[in-house]
Order: structure tokens, then sequence, then C-alpha cells
């Protein structure tokens, strides 16, 4: 007999959205169920932030052995080190599976502040050049709303999650609310200098946008530079649901925080028509329970959402549950990324750098902005930056002994780098479905993806290779050397657009409100609500359209709508 | 440890007549790795390595490799973390070195005095760069491999971040432009 418990909300993942769906939830005044696949963090012992490269065993190298067995596709991303593997799922037990000659590289956290934890954070708006996007050039559908409306709800993620930027006042990147920016480095500054004497403000190179404090904000301290916030920061210096969200919801009294919970499926009500609830399986002892509420947030990432939504499928959902458009799985997008060039800036030998800035260049897109590129829609974007190179230029140096340390004693040259991250179009052809043939540890069924690039962001990717190699030519770069990696989709680690928003039920998942055009107590805000991707990094627009379907969703609670 | 309390775990003075100034060295360096290696190499075969580390990054003013514990770091990578390809070149190359020392000189790498020991690195090294040139393709030579493990050991090493550089783990703010001489040998980043 599974245990029955009613909630006014529930809350399926606690990672970026799920964080704050709780916390806007339970600060409504909602008793909210958050339910976590994953275990629990101790900060004071799974974070690894004072941890030095000498304490550890292969000094950073990782234990390549045991990766290959246990985390052969999250060993891929680069913070899936020997500091901060534990944050990263353990891929024998959470298996999925591709189409032939279709890679996608699925990286995921199963863990209470999810993804949050190890996240780029790079924040940067969206504006009316994206959210018009699919209507301008007819791929997808339209989105349901501009950013107008997404504008207020901006403003206020960001003054809670504190946000270091520059404003520069660009139609295309609208600034957000700042604290501080971060300093480019000399050279940096020479390059944006410089950009500006060859083309104008048309390429403009601006320090990153991120989600880590320049000044002491909401209780959590002032970044102290240490360089690698993936191994998670005890001062809560940038954001993420550990260090903000849960623990607002916490205050509230009102949030219950189940994690080994690991969502089978959303029940549905033959009689009511909605989402009654969900099937738990215990992470640990397996069993099955079910927990019931008035309306349910579906937050475990665009992918792990996706999946409960299929693996519900009743008589009356056959093809996964919420899915009449038939939708639900398809218009799957990641940003490319990897088109770039590196280059040697001379004449800073004697500047240098005093601590380890954890962020990069932005350089805004510039493509398709106002012109239309002959040879792909869309656009792309650079981050990147200087340093000078360290004693690893070692390797490439010749001889040994006393001179060769001392040389490596100094600062090497000033490297710049411009790395691209694209745009996709979404296409209905790059989908997920459930693989009748297997299942993870839990017995769910695993996900099948088939998902491949396109001529248009093939043709994006080679552009932002030949333009980053004439920008640094331009600004008087040295040995420019162009790069187009061939980067599977899935390891941009953007993954989006499985159950998209629209403007009309029969070809989206959601409303405008991130509401299921199906049942209306069911709210999807994380990646999969995405109906194009933009190419700038995307959890800023998933935390704001979480925050206002919250809002949506207590308004039509309290108007007795649900 | 210091001289003392090795001293003491010796018996006598005259029991430190017998170590090779290298070793007590090692011996006697703050900060060697705690964690013990499982051994791997034989004697000699570390002690080949250790001399081959310590001529690359030598004790100056600062300790050397053989101070920073690296011939252990090599030895934990070699045997453990190294796949079975990799380590059969490596002691291939390794053995070499013995080898070729030996026929020129008659005894070991580690016996052959410092000016001959350079030499013969000197002489791997351009072998290494002349396969290298010859072929982009071509597996690391010995000498390149080995030179990178030793840096590698070294760099991430306490005492290669912190008194060879000036790494400091917690820097407390950002300043994009300084006068190098502010700093002088500070490495803001890890490699």
């Amino acid at each position: 007999m599974a245990k029955q418990v009613r909630y006014d909300a529930i809350v399926i993942g606690s990672g970026i959205t799920g964080g704050w769906a709780a916390k806007e939830l339970t600060e409504r005044g909602l008793d909210t169920l958050v339910l976590e696949a994953g275990r629990l963090i101790d900060p004071a012992t799974d974070y690894t932030m004072t941890t030095q490269p000498w304490e550890l065993p292969y000094r950073g190298r990782r234990d390549r052995a045991r990766q290959a067995r246990e985390r052969p596709v999250q060993r891929e991303c680069y913070a899936c080190d020997e500091w901060s593997e534990q944050f990263f799922v353990r891929d024998d037990l959470n298996p999925y599976s591709t189409g032939e000659d279709k890679p996608f590289l699925w990286i995921r956290s199963r863990q209470v502040g999810g993804r949050s934890l190890v996240w780029g954070r790079q924040v940067y708006r969206w504006s009316d050049l994206d959210f018009g996007a699919n209507e301008r050039d007819g791929f997808g559908v339209d989105w349901p709303i501009r950013y107008a409306e997404l504008e207020p709800w901006y403003d206020y993620v960001e003054r809670f999650i504190g946000v270091s930027g520059r404003a520069e006042g660009l139609a295309q990147l609208p600034d957000s609310q700042f604290l501080p920016p971060m300093d480019l480095n000399c050279a940096e500054q020479h390059v944006r200098e410089s950009l500006q004497g060859h083309f104008g403000g048309e390429r403009l190179l601006t320090i990153g946008r991120c989600a880590i404090l320049t000044a002491d904000h909401g209780g959590r301290r002032a970044c102290h530079f240490c360089g690698t916030c993936e191994r998670g920061c005890t001062t809560h210096s940038y954001f993420s649901s550990q260090a903000a969200t849960l623990p607002a919801a916490i205050a509230t009294g009102r949030m219950t925080l189940r994690p080994e919970s690991v969502v089978h499926s959303v029940i549905y009500d033959p009689a009511t028509g909605r989402a009654s609830g969900v099937r738990v399986i215990d992470a640990e002892t397996h069993e099955a329970l079910e927990f019931f509420g008035r309306v349910v947030f579906m937050c475990a990432s665009a992918l792990e959402s996706t999946r409960i939504l299929l693996n519900s499928a009743t008589e009356r959902w056959p093809d996964g549950l919420a899915n009449s458009s038939g939708q639900l799985g398809r218009n799957l997008m990641d940003h490319t990324m990897g088109g770039g060039a590196d280059g040697y800036i001379s004449g800073l030998d004697d500047k240098w750098i005093y601590g380890r800035r954890p962020n990069g260049i932005y350089l805004p897109r510039f493509r398709n902005v106002t012109d239309q590129h002959p040879d792909f829609l869309r656009g792309y974007a650079y981050q990147g930056g200087a340093s000078r190179e360290g004693w690893g230029r070692g390797n490439d140096m010749q001889g040994f002994g006393a001179d060769f340390k001392h040389e490596l004693r100094s600062p090497g040259p000033w490297r710049f780098r411009f790395y691209g991250f694209g745009e996709c179009l979404p296409r209905e052809s790059n989908y997920v479905a459930l693989n009748p043939d297997r299942v993870d540890a839990w017995g769910i069924p695993i996900l099948d993806i088939h998902c491949e690039w396109s001529d248009n962001e093939r043709a994006a990717l080679a552009d932002m290779s030949v333009q980053a190699a004439e920008m640094l030519e331009a600004v008087g770069a040295s040995d420019v050397q162009s790069f187009t990696e061939d980067n599977p989709p899935g390891l941009t680690i953007h993954e989006m657009g499985t159950a998209r928003m629209g403007r009309d039920p029969d070809t989206s998942v959601l409303n405008g409100w991130n509401q299921s055009w199906d049942m209306p107590n069911l709210f999807l805000t994380d990646g999969a609500c995405m109906t194009s991707s933009a190419n700038q990094n995307p959890s800023l627009t998933y935390m704001a359209l979480t925050a206002r379907a919250v809002d949506h969703a207590v308004k039509l609670m309290a108007d007795g709508e649900l | 440890m210091d001289r003392r309390q090795l001293l003491r775990l010796m018996g006598s003075s005259a029991a430190l007549a017998g170590i090779k100034p290298t070793q007590l060295a090692a011996l006697l360096a703050p900060g060697a790795p705690r964690r013990p290696v499982r051994a791997f190499f034989t004697a000699e075969q570390r002690e080949a390595v250790d001399t081959m580390g310590e001529l690359i990054i030598p004790a100056t003013d600062t300790p050397g490799a053989l101070a920073a514990g690296v011939g252990e770091f090599i030895e934990l990578i070699v045997g453990e973390w190294y796949e079975a390809d990799e380590r059969e070149r490596f002691m291939r190359g390794l053995a070499h070195v013995d080898e070729h020392t030996e026929a020129l000189t008659g005894v070991r790498f580690a016996y052959a005095g410092e000016v001959t020991q350079t030499a013969i690195l000197s002489g791997l090294e351009a072998e290494g760069q002349a396969l290298m040139a010859a072929d982009d393709r071509a597996p690391t030579p010995f000498f390149h491999r080995f030179r990178g493990l030793v840096l590698s050991g070294y760099y991430t090493s306490e005492i290669g971040m912190r008194e060879e550089l000036l790494y400091r783990p917690l820097p407390g703010r950002f300043d994009g432009c300084v006068d190098v001489a502010d700093v002088t040998r500070a490495t803001p980043g890890a490699g």
C-alpha cells in the first residue's frame, strides 16, 4: 500500500529551476514538497574548495580507470574532475541510448542543488531578436511571449541571485541588474579598445556577466577569487540553489525536501482531468511511494522532465502525459561550441593579474542582428579571454635544469582566445523517446536520444572560427591559429526544447505561462520549455520563467481556478 | 622531518654516511607527500627516476624535484594511472637510459656524475626532438614524456606551488592589471 500525503505544491527537482520554484511557492504561502532524485549535500564534507592539488592522489589528473567504468560520459565535462566528480551521476546506474551515428553527451547531476552546484554561472538576458526568431524565419513555432513580458522577472531574479557585469546598452543583449563588474585584464582591455577602433560599436568585448558576487549580497559573501567554483563554494559567493533559493525556502518553514526520491511518473486523475501527484521510487530502499498535490512543477532538467512525462502515459495519454500535441520529446536543441581562434598579444610583458577570476570575456552576437548572413540563420557569441602562459609551456620549451626552472618562474606570453557558442534551430527530427528495452537502476525506462547538428549550425560554427581569427589579426595578435571543434550535441550542457511553449495547443506542450495546455495544474519550467535556443547561456531565462510561472499559478490558485 | 628526527630514526650519524645527498634532501624536505605509494619501481629504477627528475628541476634557491616528491608521483602515475601500453613504453625508455649510460661509462645513470648525466639527457632530448620533427604523430619520446611528468609533479606539489611559485589559495580579490615587478613570481593560474 503506497503512502498518501497531500501538499499544496510538488516540485520535481532541486536544481536551478526547482530551487526557484521552491522559494517562490513557499514564500507565497504554499506547503511545498520538493523531490530530489539524489542525495543531500553537506558543504562541510562534499565541497572541495580548499582541497589543494597536492592533497589529491592524482593531482587533478583524475582516476582514469574508475572514471572509465563509472562515468564514461560525465568525464567529458571539464568540471567532472578529481575534485568534483561526486557532483555528476554514475553513468553505469543512469544509462541512456542514442541513435546510430548520433552521439549525444548527456551530462547530469543528481543531488540537492542539482547542476546549479557545477554550472558555468554565465547569465545573459535574451532580447526580442531571440523571442521573435522563430516567427521571422519559420523554424519551430512562435514564442508565446516577448521580452517586455519577461523583463520584470529578469529584474526580480537578478536582484536575488546577484549578477556582476557591465552595462553596455546593447539592444540584442539587454543589461541586467548589475553588481560591480569584474576587471578585464590588461590584454582583454587592449583587445576591447582595439576592436572598437576596427569595428566601431558592432563588435564589443565586455566582461562576462556572471552569477558571482563582487560585493556582499543577500547574506552571501563576495567572491574571494580562488577560481574554481565547481568545487563548491563555502562562502556561497556564486549562485546555486544550495546557496540561496533552498535556504530561502527553508526559512519559510513550508518546504518539505525529500532527497533520494526518484520520480517515476506523474499521476493522472481521469475524474478531474488533472495531475494529482507523483509516483516516487525511494533511491535507497526502492520502495514505491505516492505524493499528492494541487499543482505540480516539473523542474527536473529538460530531458528528465520529458522522460517522466513520457513515462506517465495512460490509456487517455498513450504518447505521454500532456502530449496531445505530439511535440513532447521533439525539438531537442543544445548550443554548438568550439569555433574560435587563439593568438599572442605582445607589448604587455610587464603587466599581470592578481587573483584567479572565475569568469571570462563576452563578445555578444553581431551576426544577423541588422542584416542577414548568406550562409546561416541566427547567431553566435564568443566567450574566452586572455591569460599569461604558466609552467605548462615548459613542455614545449627546450632544455632542463636551473635556467629552465628559473624561466618557468616568470609568467609566459599573453595568449588570447575567442571561443564561440552558437544557436541551434528547433527541428522535430531531433527527439527523445523511451527506450522500450532498457531500464535504469531504479527500473525506469531509459531515454533514447536522437540528435544531430544541421548544416545551419555547422555553417555558423565555421564562421565563428573565421571571424575569431580575423578579429585577432585586426587587433595585432601574432601566431593566430583558428580552430573548429567537432563537439557532439549535449556537451555544451544547454539541452532544451523537448516540451516547448507556444501559442497553439496543437503544436506546443505548454502555453505562455509554462502551463500544460492539457492539464492546467501541471507546470514545466526547466529547459524543456524552450521554444528556441538563442545563443546565450540559458539558465537566467529558465529562472525568470520559473518565477513568472509560479506567480501565475499562485494567482490561479487564489482565484479558485486551480 | 628535521635532521635531528632523522638522526634518531637512523640510530646514529654514521648511518647518514650511507645516504646519498639527494636522498637526504628528500627526507629532510617539508611537505613531501604523506600518502604511501605502493612500490612499483625497483630501487635502481627509482634511483634513475629521482636523479633525472632532480636534473630537470634541480634545487636552486628553492627546493627541486626530489624535495617535492616528484619521484613518488611518477611512480604512482606509471604504476597505477598509466594504461598498459603507456607503462610499457615508459619502462622501455627508462631501461634504455641505464643501458645507454652503462654502455658509455660502465655505471648506471644515477652514478654517472652530473656532467655525464646532463650530456646523456641532452642527447635524449635531441633524439626525441628529431623524432617529433620527422613525424608529428609519433608517440611522445621518452625524454619529453618524462620531463612532462616532472613538470606536473613538481608544479602541483606544495613545494612547487608555494615555494617556487607564490600560489595563494584564497587571493581575496582580483586585479586585472598589475606590474609584474609587484608580484615577482606569483602564479595566478594553475598551469
